[in-house]
């Protein structure tokens, strides 16, 4: 069906959503038009074109895209579509050219996207098309921005610089540089890329879901828990992988005490659930470079902030505390991919690293024995809501007991206010027709 | 390391038959008994990966992460076995490494007595779908008596770096 702003705006409640918004393939192709069109989009990580030529293939909503480093060393984030008939011009992930070579007709461009020749250009002599005007290059993206190595791109010319959409929000990012002694991010070691059945959405309101750790990732905790008893003396540390696994364990009231905050963006984080502070020798030696580089007091504050998931609404969390980013990249309505990174923080020991690597292989890989029952969680989400039993999905709990301050929203741990806050922005994007 | 002359190869393929089919009969803990004490198991997650320390891996595993993963995958409230993944391994081409292993240990430098090559294909299925796996698997074998055990198992899966939906189980 064709949806009218007055339509659309009637599928977001205060407290509760629309099934559509999960099942309905015409909604879908309009998230991606009028919100993954318009809003700041995260696409990568400087470390990821460290030289002159390097690149990366990636997608914008259903967009193909490139992020270059050019021959002058800036970074472009250009449409992956020759300037001629068409054809995507980079066909693998990454690499590095001295020029971009379409495979069909042979135009090349320079990797800022500038078309730089044509065989037999005499062909075009007295026609109307033009070498210099862009259309006829690989197009840049009508806006891209830095934030502190992580960069961003919007396919609307309109709207808020970077900064001011991600607001105050951006403490997140600052925090996982600070983190770094050096105060710069790498990514060194490969990706993950995870698919599940599933609206994309259904991702997003589970980053600050915290009713469903304790129940989803029951098997795994229980694997801890059974793993430390046969193996462990009483009362003997975990170890990190243990540790991973167990806390998803905490009693409700644990949850309940955490802060959850909503930014009007539509971004949200939650208080960490890991103890922000480990006391085993690669973490003291790390503190030791910290102090090092920041002094004592600032190391103090930089570790203090204690921030689980980060959302950047629409499509990427960060785990500041353990080095993860992830993209949230919507193949269809019931098909989600999702990119994972690790980052290595500049200047850290590099056994430092080893848990981060321990960190994404038990959490976030494919074979992650946590995160597949998310997915499987996520999946019968998209299966359910096929039964019409009821024409909307709850959004009840602690509704109305959030307090507002300047432009976030505050609420105790368990709150689905994040999931609230999200749809506010979602129905903002989604009734702008133009 | 073990000349290929002092190994009877047949006796090799018998073990390697042997943990398929346990891999492929759910036996968990008489797949585990294979392995030694200070065992890895490693799927990489991209092409010639050269470590398991400066990558992340499909699969990075000691003893303790393969022994949680079969506690998790037979609890009764692991949500994504409600429907049981079933796996069916065909093992061939093998063969003594003709490398021994050169390289390709990711520097875990696992004590062995042989370094044994093979082709897996693999089927998955769960609930409606099949998937199929399959690549060059590499096992680090060290003597036990007269038998073997695995102190290390490397698997290039052909779709490393594929997106992928879960892998629950060991490959």
């Amino acid at each position: 069906m064709r949806y009218d702003t007055a339509t659309i705006a009637s599928l977001v409640e205060p407290d509760r959503v629309h099934r559509s918004l999960y099942v309905d393939p015409a909604l879908f192709d309009l998230e991606m038009e009028r919100i993954f069109g318009r809003a700041w989009i995260y696409v990568g990580h400087e470390s990821q074109v460290k030289k002159s030529g390097d690149y990366i293939a990636t997608t914008i909503g259903k967009q193909p895209v490139v992020m270059s480093r050019d021959a002058e060393g800036k970074i472009h984030v250009l449409l992956n579509r020759c300037g001629h008939r068409g054809a995507k011009v980079v066909g693998d992930r990454e690499g590095n050219v001295k020029v971009f070579r379409c495979c069909y007709h042979g135009w090349t461009y320079k990797t800022d996207g500038t078309l730089l020749g044509i065989p037999m250009s005499s062909g075009y002599d007295g026609t109307r098309l033009d070498m210099s005007d862009p259309r006829y290059g690989m197009m840049k993206v009508p806006r891209m921005e830095l934030y502190r190595g992580f960069i961003f791109a919007s396919l609307s010319d309109d709207g808020p610089d970077l900064a001011t959409y991600l607001g105050d929000a951006r403490t997140s990012i600052d925090n996982m540089v600070d983190r770094s002694p050096e105060g710069a991010l790498e990514v060194v070691g490969g990706c993950f890329r995870v698919v599940f059945r599933a609206n994309w959405k259904i991702f997003v309101e589970n980053l600050n879901d915290t009713m469903h750790p304790m129940v989803v990732h029951e098997s795994s905790v229980k694997a801890g828990e059974i793993w430390a008893k046969e193996h462990l003396p009483e009362g003997a540390p975990d170890p990190l992988a243990v540790r991973f696994t167990r806390n998803n364990g905490f009693p409700y009231a644990f949850w309940e005490k955490l802060t959850l905050k909503g930014h009007r963006n539509g971004h949200s984080y939650m208080g960490g659930i890991f103890p922000p502070r480990r006391t085993d020798p690669v973490f003291l030696e790390y503190v030791a470079a910290m102090e090092k580089s920041y002094g004592h007091e600032r190391t103090e504050e930089i570790l203090g902030v204690d921030r689980h998931n980060t959302i950047y609404y629409p499509n990427v969390s960060f785990q500041s505390g353990y080095q993860q980013v992830r993209i949230i990249r919507p193949l269809s309505v019931d098909r989600t991919q999702m990119d994972v990174y690790a980052f290595k923080l500049k200047g850290a020991p590099d056994e430092f690293y080893r848990h981060t690597l321990t960190y994404s292989n038990m959490v976030n890989a494919p074979s992650s024995i946590v995160m597949t029952d998310d997915h499987e969680a996520y999946n019968r989400v998209q299966e359910g809501l096929a039964a019409q039993s009821s024409e909307w999905v709850s959004l009840d709990r602690d509704a109305g007991r959030e307090t507002v301050d300047g432009d976030w929203l505050s609420a105790t741990g368990t709150s689905e206010m994040p999931m609230r806050n999200q749809y506010q922005t979602w129905s903002r994007f989604m009734t702008r027709e133009a | 390391m073990l000349l290929a002359g002092d190994t009877d190869i047949r006796s090799v393929e018998q073990f390697l038959y042997r943990e398929a089919i346990l891999l492929d009969e759910a036996r968990w803990q008489e797949w585990l008994a294979l392995y030694t004490e200070d065992c890895f198991y490693w799927v990489p997650s991209v092409v010639g990966q050269k470590d398991p320390i400066e990558t992340v891996s499909l699969y990075a595993e000691d003893r303790m992460r393969m022994e949680m993963r079969v506690i998790r995958v037979t609890h009764p409230r692991a949500f994504s076995q409600d429907f049981p993944t079933r796996l069916s391994h065909i093992v061939g081409n093998v063969m003594r490494d003709p490398e021994d292993g050169a390289g390709a240990d990711g520097g875990m430098n696992p004590r062995a007595d042989l370094v044994v090559r093979s082709t897996a294909q693999i089927l998955e299925f769960r609930r409606e779908d099949q998937r199929i796996f399959g690549g060059t698997v590499r096992h680090w074998l060290r003597r036990d008596g007269g038998d073997w055990k695995i102190a290390m198992k490397r698997i290039d899966l052909l779709n490393c770096d594929a997106p992928m939906e879960g892998l629950q189980l060991f490959l």
